[in-house]
């Protein structure tokens, strides 16, 4: 078990080397200068050079990859060329409150895809079952941008309860009251596709595992519900916990769109800027950083598994 | 007549269903901003005056997709000069915004007075004496100096690049600089230039204490001498400043000035109907009916503004004057200044607006008249018409709603047998592909966009045949004279004179396609009081009070 962990952390060397490689091409691709964003539409063409020149940008561009590797592995992510701070405190910042987003959405997702999986699984012709229909669809097919301009539409303009942007009131400092009433509406935002993906997931691993024969001999033996439903969860779990694993990269992608919609100052928020400025160091950095915790958490979702599943701990102890 | 009534009637379906829409999202019902009726007269005396802690909070929201950098030339363009940077930090010289009747002045700022000497090469500024930077550190001749070497001088160990980038084109033209005493400063310029003082009203003073002592870090502590303190930066967020009580040209009346970046024209409108922001910068056109019904003030004035296209006359069809006229003649601006716009923009038959002072009144006007626009084309070689592409941004600060109004230009020049198809390119994509020539390549035949400090400079960089960005191409040796000449002259009626013929020149010529100018709109709160809207893009906030 220990040496197929040591094992999967290895391989994440060579997917981060590729991440570094294909975001640095990525950004070399997209048309467009960060000294647009800094000099005016009048500048000319020697002030362009100079600024280009000034940046690093004008190097060949194995050049400027592993200069910007070597930095990397002395910890150094660069600096903003638009903040004019350093990436890596930026990123920090930023992603403190991406992760306070995307728990709270997270959680309430998987809250409410387990409940309403479940009941349906075991109810297939009751309300809950068409609610899990609905989410179901709904979850995976509703754009999110659209639904937070509806959200806010409806809480935020018409009855007024919730505050339609920001992480707090402007102006005031942080308490927690006010913090939970900014999160309610990104995190319902950001956690809907999650909800949609994961309540079919929880519904289908149920209802097959209902259907099986242990079900029924447990059944025969006169356990009651609960103990039935005891063991019946500990098998739907491996499923459930890789298809979570997988739904913390959806929740990173809608972050950016819900961060953007809803001013939630977090990682989403700081690359779009970034994007649209062209601001390399921040653009790469912040890739890199999402990319390296997607990977992590998937590995350890990975690991996770061998502990809820002696069937995968029995054939890594074979294989090894 | 019945053509245009259809093509208004349908202009109001379709704004009535973008009304709709937003009415949905904005609420059926009454929100709680909604009771406040009473619309108040803007410019009144605060009643409380300016003592201590008197004019309250004022929450802006706007159009800048980030909080722009507190430098003295801050990031998100001119929206971030506007409301951090010309709050912040001052220049030697700066507009009067006090009124909003006629075009800003240019008056003394940090520097009390200039003049140029014998041979039109060195200025010489007095400074302004007593005045002291955020910190507490005084301004004078050495700020001066070293704020100067910071943006101009590449070896000067406190040299920043990203400074020096934002006002590059008004100092390009600064040849020298040197301490005559503490308080006088002398600028000398390449060449005779008569536009330094105007140029200078974009280069802002930093503290040089801060500068130094901050290093890397400045943009944390930032320090200059305008009206508003620095207070803190919540990244994404909000710039908080506060009113600085030593401000040399009287303490604002306001306790704290917040700005917010919300690039969404319709998360502004919520969020101030909503009651989180006191001020929402564009609202749009959709929004107006609402807001004012509501008894929010919906500010509009005037202000040097241009929204135009661009006509390739590297091609055969657009180097053709009368092409160029015909299409200005196709364009029915006053129904897309009403019924799309809803009064945001108004017409453009010119580069300036009536009552601008570079505005000809002899010019040639293009009216709505689709009759001449297609006599036109047939003298011209074109009875059917022709085809051809326009490109145009997503989006940006002064490009107003480039799409919605590219798209009724299209139905405009349809029906004179012009068919153009729009090419939507994202901001930064476009700056990219113009620098290779006209936009994306060289067979699109407009390219449009919105300038929002048309000055004298953008007109060069329109109309001058040896300005890079004269994306155009359009060239007149006369026009091109006139210009050169203007930057010349020193005597301010002689110049505009010489400015107002080039535009009346390029104008008859149809240089560009002339579309419309926008209006500045801005809503603001009913309990907001003292703004005075000027004929300018910048805004003085030291006059407002919030009750």
């Amino acid at each position: 078990m220990l040496r197929y962990a040591a094992y999967r952390v290895m391989l994440l060397v060579p997917i981060l080397l590729g991440v570094t490689l294909v975001v640095f091409g990525l950004n070399q691709m997209i048309p467009g200068d960060p000294v647009d964003f800094l000099l005016d539409a009048d500048a000319t063409p020697a002030d362009r050079e100079y600024l280009r020149a000034y940046l690093g940008l004008d190097r060949p561009l194995p050049m400027q990859y592993f200069t910007w590797l070597g930095n990397l592995l002395e910890g150094d992510f660069g600096r903003s060329f638009i903040k004019q701070r350093a990436v890596l405190d930026l990123i920090l910042e930023s992603f403190a409150n991406t992760l306070i987003l995307i728990l709270a959405g997270g959680t309430l997702a998987i809250v409410v895809a387990l409940v309403i999986g479940i009941l349906s699984a075991l109810y297939p012709r009751s309300p809950a079952a068409m609610l899990a229909n609905v989410l179901g669809i709904s979850g995976v097919s509703l754009p999110n941008f659209w639904v937070a301009l509806l959200l806010i539409g409806l809480f935020s303009v018409t009855l007024g309860w919730l505050p339609a942007s920001g992480m707090r009131t402007t102006g005031s400092d942080f308490s927690l009251g006010d913090l939970a009433a900014h999160i309610i509406l990104p995190a319902i935002t950001v956690g809907l596709t999650t909800v949609g993906t994961m309540t079919r997931i929880v519904r289908a691993a149920f209802a097959d595992l209902l259907k099986q024969d242990f079900v029924l001999a447990l059944k025969a033996k006169g356990s009651v519900r609960r103990s039935i439903l005891a063991h019946v969860f500990k098998n739907a779990l491996p499923p459930i916990l890789t298809v979570a694993g997988l739904e913390i990269g959806s929740l990173l992608g809608g972050s950016v769109i819900t961060e953007s919609i809803f001013s939630w100052p977090g990682v989403g928020k700081l690359m779009y800027d970034a994007i649209t400025q062209r601001d390399y160091p921040v653009i790469q950095g912040g890739i890199l950083f999402v990319s390296f915790l997607f990977v992590s958490v998937n590995v350890l979702v990975d690991v996770l598994h061998g502990c809820v599943d002696p069937r995968i701990r029995k054939s890594l102890r074979g294989a090894t | 007549m019945l053509k245009r009534d259809r093509r208004r009637r349908r202009l109001r379906r379709w704004s009535a269903g973008w009304a709709i829409f937003l009415a949905v999202l904005l609420a059926a019902c009454t929100s709680q901003s909604g009771s406040t009726g009473s619309t108040a007269e803007m410019g009144e005396t605060a009643g409380t005056g300016s003592g201590s802690g008197s004019g309250g909070e004022l929450i802006i929201a706007m159009t800048a997709g980030d909080v722009p950098t507190p430098d003295t030339y801050p990031t998100q363009g001119q929206e971030g000069l506007r409301f951090v940077g010309f709050q912040i930090y001052d220049a030697l010289t700066r507009w009067d915004l006090t009124q909003g009747d006629t075009l800003p002045k240019l008056v003394g700022g940090l520097a009390t007075e200039w003049e140029v000497s014998e041979d039109k090469l060195t200025w010489t500024f007095k400074l302004r004496e007593g005045v002291t930077f955020h910190d507490g550190t005084p301004f004078n001749a050495d700020a001066v100096i070293f704020n100067l070497d910071r943006i101009l001088d590449q070896n000067f160990p406190y040299y920043n690049a990203q400074a020096a980038a934002g006002p590059r084109s008004q100092t390009t033209v600064i040849a020298g600089y040197e301490k005559i005493d503490d308080y006088t400063v002398a600028i000398t310029t390449h060449e005779p230039f008569s536009m330094l003082p105007e140029n200078m009203a974009f280069v802002t003073f930093a503290s040089p204490e801060a500068v130094k002592t901050y290093g890397d870090d400045y943009l944390e502590h930032p320090s200059g001498t305008g009206p508003f303190k620095f207070e803190r930066l919540v990244p994404g967020q909000e710039l908080v400043m506060v009113r600085n009580e030593n401000y040399w040209g009287g303490a604002p009346k306001l306790d704290r000035l917040i700005v917010k970046p919300m690039p969404d024209a319709s998360s502004r409108t919520a969020a101030l109907l909503a009651g989180e922001v006191h001020w929402a910068e564009a609202p749009s056109p959709e929004a107006v009916e609402r807001l004012k019904s509501q008894g929010f003030n919906l500010i509009t004035n005037t202000y040097p503004h241009i929204w135009r296209s661009y006509l390739n006359q590297d091609l055969d069809v657009p180097k053709d004057v009368r092409v160029r006229q015909a299409l200005n003649y196709a364009i029915d601006r006053e129904t897309m200044a009403e019924a799309l716009l809803m009064g945001l923009g108004t017409p453009s038959t010119q580069f300036w607006y009536e009552g601008h002072e570079f505005y000809h009144p002899d010019a040639v006007k293009y009216t709505y008249d689709p009759e001449k626009a297609k006599a036109l084309l047939a003298e011209a070689g074109y009875p059917g018409g022709f085809s051809g592409r326009i490109v145009i941004p997503a989006s940006g600060s002064g490009h107003m709603w480039p799409i919605p109004m590219t798209e009724y230009i299209q139905q405009n020049l349809l029906a004179i047998g012009v068919d153009m198809k729009i090419d939507v390119m994202e901001w930064q994509t476009m700056l990219q592909n113009n620098r290779a020539g006209f936009p994306n390549d060289r067979d699109a035949l407009g390219f449009a966009w919105g300038t929002p400090t048309h000055t004298l400079l953008s007109f060069y960089n329109t109309v001058h045949s040896s300005s890079p960005t004269n994306h155009g191409k359009y060239a007149n040796p006369k026009v091109d004279e006139l210009l050169d000449q203007a930057y010349q002259t020193f005597d301010e009626a002689e110049r505009n004179a010489l400015i107002r013929e080039a535009s009346r020149i390029a104008t008859d010529e149809a240089a560009i396609l002339f579309v419309v100018h926008d209006l500045n709109a801005r809503a603001l709160a009913p309990n907001v009081k003292g703004f005075v809207q000027p004929q300018s893009w910048f805004a003085d906030l030291t006059t407002v009070w919030v009750e």
